[in-house]
C-alpha cells in the first residue's frame, strides 16, 4: 500500500522528526539527554540540531543544569506549530487511506 | 506498508497528540499556580507598603517597582521551566503563523498596559472627599484584572481560533467576587486590597484545579 506523506524538507527526515517529537512533549532537553533518548552520536545529533536551528524550529542555548554547563535545546513556537501540523497531516492522510480499506470480516 | 503498520503509526500519532495536550495543560497549571502565588503576595505587599508609608508618591513608586520585580521573576520562572510560550498555543491546531502569534502577543501585552494605565489615571483623578472614596481603588483593580482576563480569552479566540476555556473560570470567579472586594473596601481600603489579593489567588487556584481535573480525567478515566 502506498501512503503519500506530506512534504517537509526539515521534518521529512526521521531523525529530525524524532528530535522535534521529543521536544514537543518535554519542551526543552539537554544535548546529552537528547543523545541518550534518541541513541544518536554527538556529531550526528549536532548536525541535525544546527539544521533545525537554522530553520528556526529550535533554539540552542548554553546553560547550567545541576551545577554543570550544558547545551540546552528548546522548541520554538514555530517549531511547535509546524511539528504538530506535520504529524496532524500524516494522521489525516492515514485516516483517508484506512477509510478506503474495506473492513475485514 | 501493511494495514496493521498504518494503524500502529496512526495510534502512535494520536498518543503523541494527547501527550502534547497534557504537556500544554501542565504548562497552563504551572502558569496559574505561579499567578496564584504572585498576585496575593504582590497585593499584600502593596497593602503593607501603603499602611507603613501612607498614600504618597514614594509609596506608589516602590509599589510599581515591586510589581515590576515580581513580574520579571514570573517570566524568569516560566523561562526556566521552558513554559513561557506554550500557554498561548493551548488547544491550537489551527493555521497559526508566527507573525499572527507575535501580533496577538503584542495585542495582549497592550491590553494589560492600557488597563493598568487606566487604573493609574483613575487612582490619580479619583475624588477623595466622597463617601465611596475607599471602594474605588480595590474594586477597580479587581475589575481591571477580570476584564484583562476576559480579553485574554477573547483575543486568541478572535485571531487564532484558540478557545482557552479554562480562563472562563478565572473571569467568572473574579467578576462574581468583585462585590465582596467592594464591601471589604467600604470598611477599609487596605482591607479591600487584601480581600482582592485573596480573590485573585482563589480565582487562579480554581483555574489550576479545573485544569488538573481535566488532566486527571484523561489519565485515569479516558485513557
Amino acid at each position: 500500500m502506498e501512503v503519500k506523506i506530506p512534504k517537509d524538507d526539515m521534518l521529512g527526515n526521521p531523525t529530525r522528526l524524532s528530535i522535534m517529537l521529543h521536544l514537543l512533549i518535554v519542551n526543552r532537553a539537554t544535548f546529552s539527554d537528547l543523545q541518550k533518548a534518541l541513541n544518536l552520536t554527538p556529531g550526528n545529533l549536532d548536525s541535525h540540531l544546527r539544521k533545525l536551528e537554522k530553520a528556526s524550529l529550535i533554539r540552542i542555548r548554553k546553560g547550567i543544569v545541576g551545577l554543570k554547563p550544558r547545551t540546552i535545546i528548546m522548541i520554538t513556537d514555530e517549531g511547535y506549530v509546524r511539528t504538530l501540523n506535520y504529524i496532524r497531516s500524516i494522521r489525516e492522510t492515514i485516516e483517508k487511506v484506512l477509510s478506503t480499506i474495506e473492513p475485514k470480516h | 506498508m501493511s494495514e496493521d503498520e498504518l494503524k500502529r503509526i496512526y495510534e502512535a500519532i494520536i498518543r503523541v497528540e494527547k501527550l502534547v495536550e497534557l504537556s500544554d495543560a501542565y504548562s497552563a497549571i504551572v502558569n496559574y499556580l505561579l499567578w496564584a502565588v504572585i498576585a496575593p503576595v504582590g497585593a499584600l505587599l502593596s497593602a503593607i507598603f501603603y499602611i507603613i508609608l501612607g498614600p504618597q508618591l514614594l509609596t506608589g513608586i516602590i509599589v510599581l517597582l515591586m510589581w515590576f520585580f515580581l513580574i520579571i521573576m514570573y517570566w524568569i520562572a516560566l523561562k526556566f521551566m521552558g513554559k513561557a510560550s506554550r500557554a498561548l498555543l493551548l488547544h491550537r491546531l489551527g493555521e497559526e503563523r508566527k507573525a499572527i502569534i507575535k501580533n496577538v502577543k503584542r495585542k495582549m501585552a497592550m491590553v494589560w498596559i492600557l488597563l493598568f494605565s487606566l487604573y493609574a489615571v483613575l487612582s490619580i483623578i479619583m475624588p477623595v472627599d466622597v463617601w465611596y472614596f475607599r471602594i474605588i481603588p480595590p474594586t477597580a483593580l479587581c475589575l481591571v484584572v477580570a476584564t484583562g482576563n476576559l480579553l485574554m480569552y477573547l483575543i486568541p479566540r478572535k485571531y487564532l481560533g484558540i478557545r482557552r476555556s479554562e480562563i472562563k473560570v478565572t473571569i467568572i470567579t473574579l467578576y462574581a467576587l468583585t462585590p465582596v472586594v467592594a464591601l471589604a473596601s467600604l470598611r477599609d481600603m487596605y482591607l479591600g486590597y487584601m480581600v482582592f489579593a485573596a480573590v485573585v489567588g482563589i480565582s487562579y487556584l480554581c483555574t489550576a484545579l479545573y485544569m488538573l481535573n481535566y488532566m486527571f480525567k484523561y489519565i485515569f478515566i479516558e485513557r
